[in-house]
């Protein structure tokens, strides 16, 4: 755990500038967000913001209180929406670079000369691809959530809770796909040396017109690799039975929509997790196997 | 336990159908420096990282009765390697790094450690990407001698440095890492600068041992006979190896109980005696 630990620093350091500006990156746009919508604000001559036309003031009905907490939860999803789609692409780069980094840099017989085990080395690079990521997502995500909170609450009732579980459902729905990906990544790290998620999708295209050919010569059932992957990957595969959003009073399921068991405890997620151990253990597996040179 | 570290036996190594290592067979002593001398592509790499586990092969290499695959990772706490100096991390400060190596190896001399390091002139703070080769070179060495390994493997560590950094990586490799229970295994082209400090020598060519044999006993057996440019005839037909002329007479390498009258006999270098063995040239 000790050469875990210090392996991990060391990756973590290593990976500094590439992370830090990603960070950057939000900041920035948050900054420029906060710019534009001063400008906004003093060009349009809007000084009460308080749009909605919900009566406010008095009584507040039941209805009122769930469509305002409703609107929290997408405000806590929201926030964190762009931050997870940088970080899932973060993750196909990162972990498309995990295994084979140090050998284009050739450092890796530096590493590898240590008294550090494959599997030590390996699982640390994959927890830069997979769980720095979701780091990343959640701290910009409560950054932004706390940000956007004084402009929202002259406008909107705040509310604590809605907008933590909009904000913590998002990530939980975006870390779902980051895994899949990460793993897939790392995978191909550990298969090319170089340009692996390119080589990678390319023997993914190679298979498929391979099944399409057998499928048009032989009339055998098409099997459609990128629709399992795509499926695979796809986080709101399990919520394809849920319809009620596409009603106009949908917001009111947003509560039910977003339960433990949509996000976490189902069969899609299982498999999500079953995929990425398998895909994590075969990329160590197929690492363990090469030459250092 | 086996009194030599190393046991290397049978030893075959295949890129494809190209044979780098042929039935490799060497015993490695303690408290011993050897010089690995052969030419670019004689497999002097392969067999380092072959004896280190780097590389797939064929054949049995055990380290102190144990065979390296078995070990695993855990052979890097009792050997040390360093290859080109270029090969460290230069993504990280000289710190990070150093900070690295203290924290995952288990036999990291901190005392050792603060010698060294009062000793160079190394900046902390900075990155290894701005060092220069010289500069890595000192890192690599407080690295790797602030370890306390039995074994220390050299693969060309020198390679493309001066040779004042060549001279005091050496001197520091000599000063502050031998011991009588330590072994070094050097691998480097330039054999002259090493020759004196060697007490056994592997010949490798073409993939194959073609001597391993003691310094000062190679020598003895062997010596560099020099004659008129009207004898060359007298050098031939006594087997004389790696024939030149220079200034009007010829040199050759015989036995040293092969003698010839009237000629001059001097002590070979190591150098020449590898052109002798391996049928090169002196041009």
């Amino acid at each position: 755990m000790n050469n875990f630990i210090k392996q991990f620093k060391n990756d973590l350091r290593i990976n500094k500038k590439t992370l830090l500006s990603q960070i950057m990156l939000f900041l920035i746009i948050d900054f420029l967000a906060i710019i534009a919508f001063f400008i906004f604000k003093h060009q349009s001559g809007v000084t009460d913001l308080n749009f909605i036309t919900f009566e406010l003031d008095g009584d507040i009905s039941q209805q009122s209180v769930e469509i305002f907490n409703n609107i929290w939860i997408l405000i806590g999803m929201g926030v964190v929406s762009f931050v997870g789609f940088v970080m899932l692409i973060s993750s196909i780069s990162l972990g498309s670079s995990a295994l084979n980094l140090d050998h284009s840099r050739k450092c890796e017989i530096f590493y590898r000369s240590h008294p550090i085990s494959i599997w030590t080395y390996a699982s640390s690079k994959y927890m830069i691809s997979v769980f720095v990521p979701f780091i990343i997502m959640l701290g910009i995500g409560l950054f932004n959530l706390l940000l956007v909170i004084p402009f929202l609450v002259p406008i909107f009732r705040f509310d604590l809770f809605p907008s933590l579980q909009g904000l913590f459902s998002a990530i939980l729905i975006y870390m779902r796909s980051i895994m899949i990906l990460g793993s897939i990544g790392f995978l191909a790290s550990a298969v090319f040396r170089e340009k692996a998620f390119m080589k990678l999708l390319l023997v993914i295209v190679t298979v498929q017109i391979l099944f399409a050919f057998i499928h048009f010569s032989f009339d055998v059932p098409l099997l459609n690799l990128f629709g399992y992957i795509i499926k695979l990957i796809n986080p709101l595969q399990n919520f394809s039975h849920i319809t009620n959003l596409e009603q106009p009073d949908s917001l009111s399921g947003l509560y039910s929509f977003l339960s433990m068991r949509n996000l976490l405890f189902n069969w899609h997620c299982l498999l999500q997790i079953a995929a990425s151990a398998l895909f994590f253990i075969t990329g160590v597996f197929v690492y363990s196997r090469k030459e250092i040179n | 336990m086996s009194d030599n570290l190393y046991e290397i036996k049978g030893l075959n190594k295949y890129y494809g159908k190209f044979q780098a290592l042929k039935d490799v067979d060497i015993s490695i002593g303690k408290g011993k420096i050897i010089g690995l001398l052969g030419r670019n592509g004689a497999g002097k790499s392969t067999l380092l990282r072959s004896m280190l586990g780097l590389l797939h092969y064929q054949g049995e290499i055990s380290y102190q009765g144990v065979d390296i695959r078995q070990l695993k990772h855990h052979l890097f706490e009792d050997v040390a390697f360093i290859p080109d100096v270029n090969n460290i991390d230069d993504r990280l400060k000289v710190k990070e790094l150093i900070e690295y190596v203290k924290g995952i190896h288990p036999r990291w001399n901190m005392e050792q450690y603060e010698i060294l390091l009062a000793k160079s002139d190394l900046p902390l703070d900075k990155s290894i990407g701005k060092l220069s080769k010289g500069m890595k070179t000192k890192l690599y060495l407080l690295l790797t001698l602030s370890l306390d390994t039995d074994m220390l493997l050299l693969d060309e560590p020198t390679l493309g440095l001066d040779i004042a950094f060549r001279k005091e990586f050496l001197n520091t490799i000599l000063g502050d890492y031998f011991s009588e229970e330590k072994s070094i295994i050097i691998s480097t082209h330039q054999v002259e600068e090493v020759e004196q400090i060697l007490q056994e020598i592997i010949f490798i060519d073409k993939g194959k041992i073609i001597l391993h044999d003691n310094v000062e006993h190679l020598k003895d057996s062997y010596h560099l006979v020099s004659i008129s440019g009207d004898r060359l005839e007298e050098l031939t037909s006594r087997g004389a190896r790696q024939i030149s002329h220079t200034f009007g007479r010829y040199h050759g390498i015989l036995p040293a109980d092969v003698e010839i009258e009237g000629a001059e006999y001097n002590r070979p270098g190591l150098a020449d005696l590898f052109l002798a063995f391996t049928g090169g040239s002196n041009e």
